[in-house]
This record gives C-alpha cells, sequence and structure tokens, in this order.
C-alpha cells in the first residue's frame, strides 16, 4: 500500500490493516511517500495531527486519551509490531531528497529506500492495493 | 520443545489480540502449543480464522462469560 498520508487516524488505518494481513500471513509492503514520509521520522507518529476536528492538537490529544481508555494501541506502537510481523517498509527516496529527510531521521522500521518501480514491483504481485 | 505457550490479551483492544497471538506463533517451533485468553469478541472468530490462514491448527476455541481460550498448534 501507499502511506501518502501524514494524518493519525489515516495512519492508523494504514498501520492496521498492514498488521491484520501480515498476521493472517500475507505479504505487506508499506511505501511511506510525501506526508506519510514526513510522518514515519522518528518521534513523530507520537504528535501526528488528525485529518479532521483537530482544533490546533487538542482533538489529537483527546483521541489519544480516548484510545489510551479503550486500550487502542498508539501509532507507534502498531508500527513496531508491524516491523516485527514482517512488513516490508520502503521510504520513499525522493520525498527524502524533496523535504531534506535524511535515513537517520527515518524510525529505524523504514530501513528500505526506494523508488515507485519499489512500489510498482510489489503491488503487481498483490490482490489488495490501498492508497492512504 | 513441546511446551505450552501461554499468552492474555485481556483488555486488548482490535486488532492486538490478533497481533500478539501472531507475534507469539512467529517465536514458535512447529508442532509447539499456544494458548491465548482475551475478551475481545470479535478476535475470538478472527485469531482462529487467521491462524488457519498461515495453515497452522486450532485445536479448540472456548468461550465464558465473555472471556475465551483459544488453543493453537503451530503448522
Amino acid at each position: 500500500m501507499i502511506l501518502h498520508s501524514g494524518d493519525m487516524d489515516k495512519a492508523m488505518a494504514a498501520f492496521i490493516v498492514a498488521n491484520g494481513a501480515a498476521a493472517k500471513g500475507m505479504d505487506v509492503t508499506i511505501f511511506a511517500t510525501f506526508w506519510g514520509l514526513r510522518l514515519v521520522r522518528k518521534g513523530k507518529p507520537a504528535k501526528a495531527r488528525l485529518s479532521r476536528m483537530n482544533m490546533g492538537g487538542m482533538g489529537a490529544m483527546m483521541i489519544r486519551r480516548m484510545m489510551r481508555k479503550g486500550n487502542v494501541a498508539p501509532l507507534e506502537e502498531l508500527i513496531r509490531d508491524a516491523s516485527e510481523l514482517g512488513v516490508r517498509m520502503v521510504a520513499c527516496e525522493m520525498t527524502m531528497g524533496l523535504m531534506g529527510v535524511k535515513k537517520e531521521d527515518l524510525m529505524p522500521e523504514f530501513s528500505e529506500i526506494g523508488g515507485v518501480g519499489t512500489y510498482l514491483d510489489a503491488a503487481r504481485e498483490g490482490n489488495i492495493n490501498l492508497f492512504v | 520443545m513441546t511446551e505450552e505457550i501461554r499468552i492474555s490479551t485481556m483488555g486488548m483492544n482490535c486488532p492486538k489480540p490478533l497481533i500478539e497471538t501472531r507475534k507469539a506463533m512467529r517465536r514458535m517451533a512447529k508442532g509447539q502449543v499456544l494458548v491465548v485468553e482475551g475478551d475481545h469478541a470479535v478476535s475470538k472468530d478472527e485469531i482462529p480464522q487467521a491462524m488457519r490462514d498461515t495453515g497452522d491448527e486450532v485445536v479448540s476455541v472456548v468461550e465464558k462469560g465473555g472471556r475465551w481460550t483459544i488453543t493453537i498448534r503451530k503448522g
């Protein structure tokens, strides 16, 4: 799947699906690009904003509190889990250059760097392809 | 070698019970048995299906008062 969004709510959906698919034995590749690439920098998932009703960060804070109360795993934990379940995570090389993101800025789970061809080689093998 | 592994997912919400079950399974050897306890309703059906998807054997699913115990043998 392509992770284009840097919004917490959308990235949550992406990593929940990725974890579920990996747990069901499917091969999963996440290609992080643009805002999604900026999101997977070290320390950023815990500070991500909401796509709606962010209210200057208040909304995101409220959702995080509700998630803790409801025992819903935070985004950063889902990213670690996905890595442990063997999800392949690729950082977009073009976005890294464009936005000045260095390899050491990225979460260690995004150890691979690639381009559109890397994504397509994985995508054409798959039956499910998502753009988040 | 065939020692039984037990994990608890009590209180966890979707998709953590499934994730924790698969994480435990990945660390186990073929033939080893995992016993998962939990109380997340949907996971009671989704965990057995996900295990069958990968050729693991669901030995039993027991539910009592909203708490369930799933026993799986790694295939």
